[in-house]
């Protein structure tokens, strides 16, 4: 995922004019040397994380703190004519109630989704508690403050709240779609070659449409924050994946010197795109702070994490395929339309079919529909999440109707370029993962037919789908400590999401400054370090391996400079190598860190290192691939869907810390396990309430719904990478809907294109299109 | 959450003095209650804490039956052996329901007192006549794709969400309870109530009533099923759930017994089905007539119109499978 201004993709089309000048990427030595890198450790917070030794934000209990509670509003679309705080501040142990009519002025930023602002991690452009307008059903109108959490909570019921409702937009239609001006990563619209030519001259066509329904990313540790004012001193914790974003956003909302904004982020539980972006009542409860004159930290109930933060956006896509009698492609048309609010961000599903498959001609085009309604979201694999069930889906109907196997159908297509550009991969070993996923799987045995196989009541099948996510290597600093005892620490302002960066990144820069792991401390999560733009988009790995890198090469000149004298002196940075605790030259001439530090009377060294600028990210195409195998298991009489069997295949370049990356891939897959089977967000059309605001009725996969996973890397570095790694964070959910729904075709003969494919689906008799259900 | 007076009852009486007037709870597991009045759905002044009372003992009974008391866990009923052996379609029926450590907490008087999931009842932001009596159903014409299709009126369509209710319902069991008026039994079939005009009223207990346990009549050899169609493998509501025992001797039908879950305002009795397969023979067709006659007067709502050919098909294999 890029994460771009509308400038910086105006800029990126001039480059991409001028790409193939571009320097290409820096080769990493490490990218193929043994060592820490590729090594099975153990995740390095896990026994703090499973003992409770980790405080996260809501964790959190400074003296004199005061907890906040926000209040929903109940319609979706109009003017508050009054609030009413009487009661709520009557009540037991209230602090006080901050209306629009209270609260203090907070200048309005870009919102961060919309790729509007470059800067900052607001979630929304809208004036929330500085405005009597109402935007959609669960906003915050008021936010409570009181001695304790249940004393907020029973006075944030008491507020009465007097609306003026006007009509709202709540369903997503074709009248008012239109083509926004960009989605995420591209584009909205690209046409290469003549599709109307590759369709009319097919052999085959499939003609399909596909749909997928709000989703939540659910994750564990709700939504906090927590704000302290110290005059104009400002410091937030915050359950954030972007602490600089947030700290940027701040200082602009209240009018601070950055340097006055501190955002301490270091762990949290669970993002997957939800904690990206900075929900209103970050904001609100800074405001509130300041109107207390004391601490307030806010914990979004689970029902208001569905009304007051966002998720993905429904999503239908109409696609064309046209295939020649050998199965190779000869048109690729995908028209998506999703939903967005006013800041026009777009979950753009078109992105997996501009770059899976090699294609003389391809349409894409993404339209959006404006609705009244909590601003969508990333949430993992943008676009390609969804649209990726779309394609996949059809390609296996193209399959059958070509009576090719899917997966050969899939190596057919393989494309040496990218489809649309017609620019170089930086690598992609996607041939390789099919193989080695089908491999393992036993995709050979695979019954011709569907309906072959019956288990009792149930029948079994088995699908594929190809995975396809863009890689990103954004912008990050790290401050790198040497001390003298030679031990080092690295401070970074990214966060541990919970991928198992913190033990990646050990394991890496062990080897890159050649020290032990338990040399290495490395410190995430606090703002104040280096400006670091990495919310998300699975980039941590390589962004902050290439600023390591950049830290090493000056820890290097540093120590050679107060070397002066010693075995170093006269060598230049390129004649020595990190390795041993020290510096040595091949031959062995050197010293260790700690005696240079000795001889040189120094306490420490301390070091920045920035990442390089990405030119390959655009020169190149980037690109993460994989293949996932499924095997489900279909009650006939009940529709019950059960996936028995799971092998995913991935190229995700070099593998940093097998471990982490496994888990990783296995999260993903679980997730996409939900999104297929039982994911979706109820939005009543009636009032724009989401209705099934809870775990209990938002279903997730639970343990007995996961099948053992086997996941496999082809693990070939990518020559233009740091490392030669790639982001894999969101990789493993892309594709999984689609496999599973093949697989249910394999079973049953039955093909469903709506999500998700719970049991009333398959009770339905006819062809499962459209949305209607509930 | 408001504020409310916390006091634990040291007996039974003790509990039922202090049950007896304004607007009070019984505290058992807990595990609804606390999710009910966090949302404020539930708003007692007083919350009476019975969980330490002498009333968790599963017992035998002079009839050859058994008594679960009223605070035994659902985990323990579960797993106890005479639960297991006798009647093992309840063990079945507790273990679909919830989770592990939900059931750890769970009694037998809290799973039959528990309240409705409908998610526009725990919305304060919504109509609901069972929490504002004739404030509106926002249900009906919404998301009801989980509601009832049987028993339901124009007031409330919400269904009772147990499993364990279902299971008793098809063993004929009866609950004891005490009160400010003295013991008396309910059987568990009458015990939870339909909406009709008043959703609010939910089940026979009168003000200050408590549950002390339920008994199971003692049965002959039956083979009994329970089988829970969800939206996930474990820890969801039952879109439809069936509770079967059934009993063939000579190829005829000696005893059938049906209770669905999900369906309904309460367990609800199939009596029409289990009527005619009574003394019917023990084949297919007949399943099959039962089947359909447990659902015939299946009145679906707009999302929920599979919930009948669910229940017919599970019915009719679980038969089967029994016979």
């Amino acid at each position: 995922m890029t994460f771009t201004s509308r400038g910086f993709a105006l800029g990126t089309r001039v480059l991409g004019k001028v790409a193939r000048f571009l320097p290409d990427g820096r080769h990493d030595p490490l990218s193929t040397e043994s060592g820490e890198i590729g090594r099975h450790v153990n995740r390095l917070d896990g026994p703090a994380k499973v003992s409770g030794g980790i405080r996260y934000t809501a964790d959190h209990v400074p003296d004199r703190l005061a907890y906040a509670v926000a209040v929903p509003s109940t319609i979706a679309k109009g003017r508050i004519v009054a609030v009413d705080s009487a009661r709520a501040l009557s009540a037991p142990g209230v602090v006080l109630v901050m209306t629009h009519e209270n609260a203090p002025p907070m200048k309005r930023t870009g919102a961060y989704a919309t790729l509007k602002a470059p800067v900052g991690a607001a979630a929304m452009s809208l004036p929330i508690l500085n405005t009597d307008r109402v935007y959609w059903n669960g906003q915050p109108v008021a936010v409570v403050v009181a001695e304790t959490q249940e004393q907020a909570e029973h006075a944030a019921r008491l507020v009465n709240v007097r609306y003026e409702p006007e009509p709202a937009v709540l369903a997503m239609s074709d009248e008012a779609a239109y083509t926004p001006a960009h989605s995420v990563l591209e584009e909205s619209k690209t046409v290469v070659g003549d599709v109307r030519a590759g369709l009319a001259g097919a052999a085959v066509t499939v003609r399909a449409v596909y749909t997928t329904p709000p989703e939540y990313h659910n994750a564990l540790e709700l939504h906090a924050t927590m704000a302290t004012w110290d005059g104009d001193d400002l410091t937030v914790h915050d359950s954030s994946q972007y602490p600089y974003g947030v700290k940027e956003m701040l200082a602009k909302k209240f009018g601070l010197p950055l340097a006055r904004v501190h955002v301490l982020a270091p762990y949290i539980g669970g993002g997957f795109g939800g904690k990206t972006p900075a929900w209103p009542h970050v904001a609100l409860t800074v405001a509130a702070a300041k109107l207390a004159g004391r601490p307030v930290k806010l914990v979004l109930s689970r029902a208001h994490t569905y009304w007051m933060t966002g998720g993905r956006a429904p999503t239908r896509s109409r696609i064309a395929l046209g295939a020649d009698e050998r199965g190779r492609l000869t048109a690729i048309v995908h028209d998506a339309l999703a939903t967005c609010t006013t800041d026009e961000f777009a979950e753009a599903a078109i992105a997996a079919s501009r770059h899976l498959y090699a294609c003389p001609s391809i349409a894409a085009h993404q339209r959006v529909i404006r609705v009244d309604q909590i601003q969508n979201a990333f949430f993992r694999g943008p676009g390609v999440t969804p649209g990726s069930f779309a394609l996949e889906s059809a390609m296996d109907e193209l399959a059958w109707e070509l009576g090719i196997d899917p997966l050969e159908l899939r190596l057919r297509n393989e494309p040496d370029r990218d489809p649309i550009s017609g620019r170089p991969f930086t690598s992609r070993h996607l041939r390789e993962a099919y193989l080695l996923g089908a491999d393992a799987f036993g995709w050979q045995d695979r019954a011709p037919l569907p309906r072959a196989t019956r288990d009792g009541h149930r029948l079994v099948g088995q699908g594929m789908a190809a995975a396809i996510n863009p890689d990103a290597v954004l912008i990050a600093a790290v401050r790198l400590r040497l001390s003298a005892d030679g031990t080092i620490t690295i401070h970074s302002s990214t966060n541990e999401l919970g991928a198992g960066t913190s033990t990646a990144q050990t394991q890496a820069a062990a080897q890159r400054l050649g020290v032990p792991m338990d040399r290495i401390r490395f410190l995430q999560g606090d703002s104040d370090v280096a400006k670091t733009r990495i919310p998300g988009a699975s980039a941590a790995t390589t962004t902050l391996a290439s600023a390591i890198w950049n830290a090493r090469d000056r820890l290097v000149r540093e120590l050679l400079t107060i070397g002066e004298g010693g075995p170093l002196a006269g060598l230049r940075p390129d004649e020595v190598e990190t390795r041993d605790e020290g510096l040595f030259t091949r031959d062995g001439r050197g010293q260790t860190y700690r005696r240079l530090l000795e001889r040189a009377g120094r306490d420490h060294v301390e070091v920045t290192g920035k990442s390089a600028v990405p030119y390959q990210t655009v020169k190149r195409t980037t690109g993460t691939y994989g293949a996932h195998f499924a095997e489900v298991q279909v009650d006939e009489d009940t529709g019950e869907v059960r996936v028995t069997r799971w092998t995913g295949a991935f190229d995700g370049g070099r593998i940093v810390s097998p471990k982490q990356a496994i888990s990783q891939m296995r999260g993903g897959i679980i997730q996409g396990i939900g999104m297929a089977l039982m994911e979706e967000t109820l939005l009543d059309e009636r009032s724009g309430r989401i209705v099934n605001a809870g775990l209990a009725d938002q279903h997730i996969p639970t343990h007995a719904d996961v099948p053992p996973i086997d996941v496999r890397f082809v693990d070939r570095p990518d020559p233009q990478t740091p490392l030669g790694a790639k982001g894999i964070g969101e990789l493993g959910i892309v594709g999984v809907a689609a496999a599973i729904a093949n697989a249910i075709y394999h079973a049953t003969g039955r093909r469903v294109r709506a999500l998700p494919i719970t049991p009333d689906t398959l009770l339905t008799p006819g062809a499962i299109d459209g949305r209607s259900r509930h | 959450m408001r504020e409310y007076a916390y006091v634990r009852a040291n007996d039974v009486a003790e509990a039922i003095g202090l049950a007896s007037e304004g607007p009070v709870a019984y505290l058992a597991g807990g595990t609804n209650l606390f999710d009910l009045m966090r949302e404020e759905v539930e708003r007692p002044e007083r919350v009476v804490d019975i969980s330490r009372l002498p009333l968790s003992a599963i017992e035998e009974l002079p009839d050859g039956g058994l008594r679960l008391g009223a605070l035994a866990r659902n985990a323990h009923v579960a797993a106890d052996d005479r639960v297991r052996r006798r009647y093992p379609v309840l063990a079945r029926a507790l273990l679909n329901g919830a989770s592990p450590q939900l059931r750890n907490r769970a009694t037998v008087g809290g799973n039959l007192l528990q309240r409705t999931r409908c998610r526009y009842f725990y919305d304060l932001g919504a109509a609901c006549n069972k929490r504002t009596p004739g404030a509106g159903c926002d249900a009906i014409g919404g998301f009801d794709r989980g509601h009832a299709i049987l028993g339901a009126s124009e007031s409330c369509v919400a269904v009772h969400p147990s499993d364990m209710c279902v299971a008793l319902a098809a063993l004929d069991a009866t609950v004891n309870l005490t009160g400010p008026d003295g013991d008396r039994n309910v059987p568990v079939s009458d015990f939870h109530l339909l909406p009709g005009e008043t959703p609010q009223v939910e089940t026979a207990l009168r003000k200050g009533e408590l549950v002390t346990s339920v008994d199971l009549p003692p049965w002959p050899p039956v083979r009994g099923a329970y089988v829970k169609v969800r939206d996930r493998a474990s820890y969801a509501f039952a879109l439809v759930s069936v509770a079967v025992l059934l009993q063939v001797e000579g190829g005829r039908i000696a005893v059938a017994r049906i209770a669905l879950g999900g369906v309904a305002h309460k367990p609800w009795r199939a009596y029409g089905a289990e009527e005619l397969l009574t003394g019917a023979a023990a084949d297919e067709p007949v399943f099959g007539a039962a089947a359909a006659e447990a659902v015939a007067e299946a009145r679906p709502l707009r999302h929920n119109a599979f919930k009948t050919e669910l229940a017919r098909r599970l019915i009719r294999r679980t038969l089967g499978e029994l016979s």
